[in-house]
């Protein structure tokens, strides 16, 4: 894989050079695109070789030479458990979605249990908006096949890789778990939002909870996945009505750990991911660059766009996702 | 692996830091799944036992566990 930053007219001459491409960028610059082996999506953030930053008139891309072969195919929301039916055997997918449209609720609440999902890497990102837009602007995914903008639906690239290449998807999550009692948190039922929780064996409000409490609502719920920590991340705490909204779902049945704080983000993902990342198609949360003030920190090697939910095979929150390719 | 290795991965909490994502995504999940609703074990089992079959990394993964 290669990483670029790169100009909109320098994007139209990798298009026509034919490899399939993964793009990230404004909607301004994806919207002139040519029908090309691409799918799009929109974010005007990302992690470059100069640190994070805006990239209002540039477009993030990903190149991959290895593949050697591309399906592009939109899938509306209800069939999205037909997702894995399109892997090309031995390859990876690509998935992008738009935040907040009913693909990203459904694929975030049922994708754990879509048929044959694991696979193969699953490897993508939620579209997003300029944070200043977020209430006024629809995200969107655009198909470079078809040359069609979408605000809902996952968007998948199915790539073939040569026989006997290898693959690698993986996350980096710098937070870990405080396992403090009383920010330990076992919840009733799976969702976008909860009321009641069980704190230490005691069903409190959980909003109440955390305003009483004064918790740190920036750092995310952790679950302990058998050795893979996965983040829940706070979206909005309303004591008065009692209900508390996340970026991704809590489950049921999963124990969450309020994460310890963090003094520097960007150093804590260089302390992780050392001199890796060069060829690696990555992702990282909005929320990272936001509360991480990574705007102008370097994080490494792993360059990609900054998204609204990261998705190694399930959505995630607050995490970087790494993919890797290397042929035989 | 044998049916009696898998039922204790499923119905205990062994770290699987060193497999694949996949697999510790999947394992968890059916973990979550089989405490809820224990009855269910049996099911669970036989999808793992589907899931190991159908991907060879898997049955590294958990033969390493």
């Amino acid at each position: 894989m290669k990483n670029h930053l790169l100009s909109l007219s320098d994007t139209v001459a990798l298009i026509a050079a034919g490899h399939p491409l993964s793009i990230a960028g404004p909607e301004a610059l994806l919207a002139q695109l040519p029908r090309g082996t691409w799918i799009g999506g929109t974010t005007v953030y990302a992690l470059t070789e100069n640190g994070g930053a805006r990239i209002d008139d540039r477009l993030f891309v990903t190149q991959f030479p290895e593949a050697t072969g591309a399906t592009i195919r939109h899938l509306p929301t209800e069939a999205l458990d037909t997702l894995a039916q399109g892997y090309a055997p031995g390859g990876v997918s690509l998935v992008l979605i738009p935040a907040f449209s009913s693909a990203h609720s459904a694929f975030a609440m049922d994708g754990m249990g879509y048929p044959g999902l694991f696979d193969q890497p699953l490897m993508g990102w939620v579209t997003g908006v300029p944070v200043e837009e977020i209430s006024t602007t629809a995200p969107a995914v655009y198909d470079g096949a078809t040359g069609l903008r979408h605000s809902d639906g996952a968007l998948l690239m199915h790539l073939a890789l040569p026989e006997g290449s290898s693959t690698s998807l993986d996350i980096v999550n710098i937070f870990t778990q405080s396992n403090d009692p009383a920010t330990t948190f076992c919840f009733p039922r799976t969702g976008f939002t909860a009321t009641e929780v069980s704190v230490g064996g005691k069903t409190v409000n959980l909003a109440r909870y955390i305003t009483e409490k004064g918790l740190d609502t920036r750092l995310p719920l952790v679950a302990n996945y058998a050795g893979a920590l996965i983040n829940v991340s706070i979206r909005a705490v309303d004591a008065e009505k009692g209900e508390v909204s996340f970026f991704a779902p809590v489950v049921e049945g999963a124990v969450y750990h309020l994460a310890n704080p963090l003094a520097d983000y960007a150093a804590a993902f260089a302390a992780q991911i050392g001199e890796g990342g060069g060829g690696t198609h990555s992702c990282n949360c909005i929320l990272n660059y936001l509360y991480g003030d990574l705007a102008g920190q370097k994080t490494g090697k792993f360059i990609g766009p900054v998204t609204f939910g990261e998705i190694a095979y399930i959505l995630l929150n607050q995490t970087l996702v790494k993919l890797d390719i290397a042929t035989a | 692996m044998d049916d009696k290795r898998l039922t204790a991965l499923l119905t205990g909490s062994t770290d699987l830091s060193k497999a694949s994502l996949a697999t510790r995504i999947l394992v968890s999940r059916l973990r979550i799944e089989v405490r809820a609703k224990p009855d269910s074990l049996p099911a669970k089992l036989e999808e793992l036992k589907a899931f190991i079959a159908k991907n060879a990394f898997a049955g590294i993964d958990l033969a390493n566990a």
